[in-house]
């Protein structure tokens, strides 16, 4: 039961993200290139899909179905967002997260969403050990 | 089974997940009435592109300059009406976010002569969000050929090119 209420928190996060982001993705589009990772060619396919991605990875971990699977695509995106915000503050970038929608840029901000996605890997990572598959 | 072979079990349904993802998300944008024009828009991201410029996409300074003195087109300023008068581009159109609707209705009689000609929307540099939302109040009114000058104003002072001010 708290592995259901574990996986429901975790899982609703990331469709909370996804929604979050999946009406404007323009602002999204916006917010990738801010990070001046990707080459811009690879910007607009991943601000139409990732909000869709995210919904799918965080709705499957709730419902259970391929949890497995789910829990690690959690893991992995939430690494991702890990190295693209660690990057940035690190090349001193004054930038908006991105990560919820679109909001101001802040270097404390990045900060604070540098520490959710540690938290939010080692969460799926946990649940993807206890998943017997 | 051996962890190996779940784990590269898993990371095919990850990968699969992922390409569903993104196809379902391209597909659907090309299905809403007006798709996203994000591919346009953010070509001119960052700044190498934007000083070399590319395969016709207006975004670079040059290119932004170019079109501006060659008045072709409407130059929208998306910043505030104070920032506008302080300086502007010149030629520029004072169309500001928060006050999008009011001051769209002074310029609405010349702008729909042609709802296909080029407009390009600047706002405070790199980073604001105000040509976003202008370009898509515009876009929504049907207009058709709007660009972002990424760079924006700050780009356009450092380059020391002329400005012009309205009391």
């Amino acid at each position: 039961m708290t592995w259901l209420a574990f996986r429901c928190i975790l899982g609703g996060i990331f469709v909370y993200a996804g929604c979050e982001k999946i009406g404007n993705p323009e602002a999204f589009a916006d917010g990738i290139t801010a990070y001046q990772v990707l080459p811009l060619r690879a910007v607009p396919p991943i601000a139409l899909g990732l909000p869709y991605f995210e919904i799918v990875a965080g709705g499957l971990l709730i419902t259970g179905w391929q949890r497995r699977a789910s829990a690690l695509s959690i893991m992995l995106l939430s690494g991702i967002f890990l190295l693209a915000v660690g990057q940035a503050l690190a090349r001193g970038l004054n930038i908006d997260c991105g990560c919820f929608g679109s909001d101001e840029p802040s270097r404390w901000k990045l900060l604070i969403a540098m520490g959710r996605d540690a938290l939010l890997m080692a969460a799926a990572f946990i649940l993807y050990r206890t998943e017997e598959g | 089974m051996q962890v190996r072979s779940k784990l590269a079990r898993d990371l095919s349904i990850v990968v699969l997940l992922a390409a569903i993802s993104v196809a379902a998300g391209l597909a659907i944008n090309s299905l809403r009435n007006r798709p996203s024009p994000v591919p346009q828009v953010d070509r001119g991201g960052l700044p190498p592109v934007l000083e070399t410029g590319s395969s016709g996409v207006i975004l670079s300074l040059k290119e932004f300059r170019a079109l501006v003195e060659g008045r072709q087109g409407w130059v929208v300023d998306a910043r505030p009406a104070a920032s506008y008068q302080e300086g502007h581009v010149p030629g520029a159109v004072s169309l500001p976010r928060d006050d999008f609707a009011a001051r769209y209705a002074d310029v609405k009689s010349k702008f729909e002569e042609d709802k296909s000609r080029l407009i390009i929307v600047y706002c405070s540099g790199y980073y604001c969000k105000d040509s976003s939302t202008v370009r898509k109040n515009l876009a929504d009114l049907g207009y058709t050929n709007i660009f972002i000058f990424k760079r924006g104003w700050p780009a356009w002072q450092e380059a020391g090119l002329p400005e012009e001010r309205t009391k």
